[in-house]
C-alpha cells in the first residue's frame, strides 16, 4: 500500500517544492501517493461512498491552496491527514453524527482470563459467519474509533501519527485502541459462545 | 478505562504475530484470539477508492474559479466586517459612549436596522453559497 511506504521528508520537501512551482504532474503526484490514505481517514468516518468522494475532492482542494503554509514540521502524509480529518469531522459536525462513544465500557471489555484454553485461530478464521460478524462490529463503531483502527492496523500508522492526524492525545489514541480492541474480543467470545 | 499493561502488551503480540506470519500457539488461548481480531482488522470491508478518484480530484482543483464567487466572497467579506463595527457602534451608543455623527436621538435605532438588514442579506448569501455548492455536487453525480 503506497501510504505504509517510508518516504522521507526530502522526498516530501521535493514535492512540495515541485506542486508549489507548478510543475507538470507534481499535484497528479501528490494525489496519487495520498489518496488512499485520504480515502481511509474519510471513508471510515462517513461511510458513504458518495461522499466520500466528494470530501476527498474537497481535502486536496484545500491542500492545493494551503500547500504554501505546510512548514515540514511533521511528514506531509500527517498534513495531509489532518486535512482530510478535519474535512471529515466538519461533515460529521454538520450532520450533528457523534465522533465518539464516550461510554464506559470497563465490564464489557474485561473478559475472563482465558491463559491455557485453546482456541483454534485457523479454524475460526476460517469461519465466515464469525468474520462477517466481527466486520459488522467493527462497522457499528462510533467514527473515530474505527478511523483509528484502520489507520493503526492496515495503513500501519503509528500511534504518534494518529495522534497528530487526529489532534488528540497519543494517551487517549492509545487508550482509544486498547479499549475498542478489548471491547471486540469480548463481542467475538460472546459471538462464538463459549462460556467464558 | 485504565490501560492494562499485560493486556495491551497481548494485543500487539498478536498484531505482531500476525504480522510476521508466526505459527499460532494452540495453548496461547488469549493471544489467538486477538489474533483473529487482528487479521481481520488488517482485511477490513472498505468501500474501494473509484478507479478515477486522482482525475475527478485533479480536475476538480484545476476548474478555474468563478469571478462571480470571488466577488461574492469579497462582498460577504466587507459586510461581515461592517456587522462587527456595527455591533462595536451599538455597544457605544448604549454605554453613551458613541458619537452620534448626526443622528441624535435615532442612533441606536438606525445602528440596530442596519444591523438586521446587514445579517440578513449574509444571510441569503450564505444560503446562495450553500446551495450552489449542493447543486455543484448533484451535477457530478450525474452519470456522464
Amino acid at each position: 500500500m503506497d501510504t505504509a511506504k517510508p518516504r522521507g521528508p526530502q522526498s516530501d520537501r521535493a514535492l512540495v517544492g515541485a506542486v508549489l512551482a507548478h510543475a507538470p504532474g507534481a499535484f497528479e503526484a501528490l494525489v496519487d501517493r495520498y489518496q488512499r490514505l485520504c480515502w481511509h481517514i474519510i471513508n471510515r468516518m462517513v461511510r458513504h461512498p458518495e461522499d466520500t468522494r466528494d470530501l476527498c475532492q474537497e481535502t486536496f482542494l484545500r491542500v492545493h491552496r494551503h500547500l504554501h503554509q505546510y512548514r515540514f514540521e511533521s511528514p506531509l502524509k500527517s498534513w495531509v491527514g489532518q486535512v482530510a480529518y478535519s474535512v471529515a469531522l466538519r461533515y460529521l459536525e454538520r450532520k450533528q453524527m457523534s465522533l465518539v462513544d464516550i461510554s464506559h465500557c470497563d465490564a464489557e471489555c474485561t473478559a475472563p482470563q482465558l491463559e491455557g484454553e485453546r482456541f483454534d485461530l485457523e479454524t475460526a478464521s476460517a469461519n465466515d459467519q464469525l468474520v462477517a460478524a466481527i466486520h459488522a462490529e467493527i462497522e457499528a463503531l462510533p467514527p473515530l474509533q474505527r478511523t483509528v483502527l484502520t489507520l493503526y492496523h492496515m495503513d500501519e500508522m503509528t500511534v504518534s501519527e494518529i495522534a497528530s492526524i487526529t489532534g488528540f492525545a497519543e494517551g487517549t489514541i492509545r487508550s482509544h485502541l486498547f479499549r475498542t480492541r478489548a471491547r471486540l474480543r469480548a463481542r467475538v467470545l460472546a459471538r462464538i459462545g463459549e462460556p467464558r | 478505562m485504565i490501560i492494562s499493561r499485560s493486556e495491551w502488551e497481548s494485543q500487539e503480540r498478536a498484531l505482531q504475530e500476525e504480522i510476521l506470519g508466526v505459527d499460532p500457539n494452540p495453548d496461547a488461548g488469549r493471544i489467538n484470539e486477538y489474533r483473529l481480531l487482528m487479521r481481520v482488522l488488517r482485511r477490513p470491508l472498505l468501500d474501494p477508492p473509484p478507479e478515477n478518484l486522482s482525475e475527478r480530484i485533479v480536475s476538480h482543483v484545476r476548474q478555474p474559479e468563478d469571478p462571480g464567487d470571488r466577488f461574492e466572497m469579497r462582498l460577504q467579506g466587507g459586510l461581515v466586517a461592517l456587522l462587527v463595527a456595527g455591533v462595536i457602534w451599538a455597544g457605544l451608543e448604549l454605554a453613551g459612549l458613541g458619537i452620534r455623527l448626526g443622528t441624535r436621538g435615532y442612533g441606536l435605532a438606525v445602528v440596530w436596522s442596519f444591523l438586521v438588514l446587514a445579517g440578513y442579506v449574509v444571510y441569503r448569501m450564505f444560503e446562495h453559497r450553500q446551495w450552489k455548492s449542493d447543486l455543484a455536487r448533484w451535477e457530478q453525480r450525474l452519470p456522464p
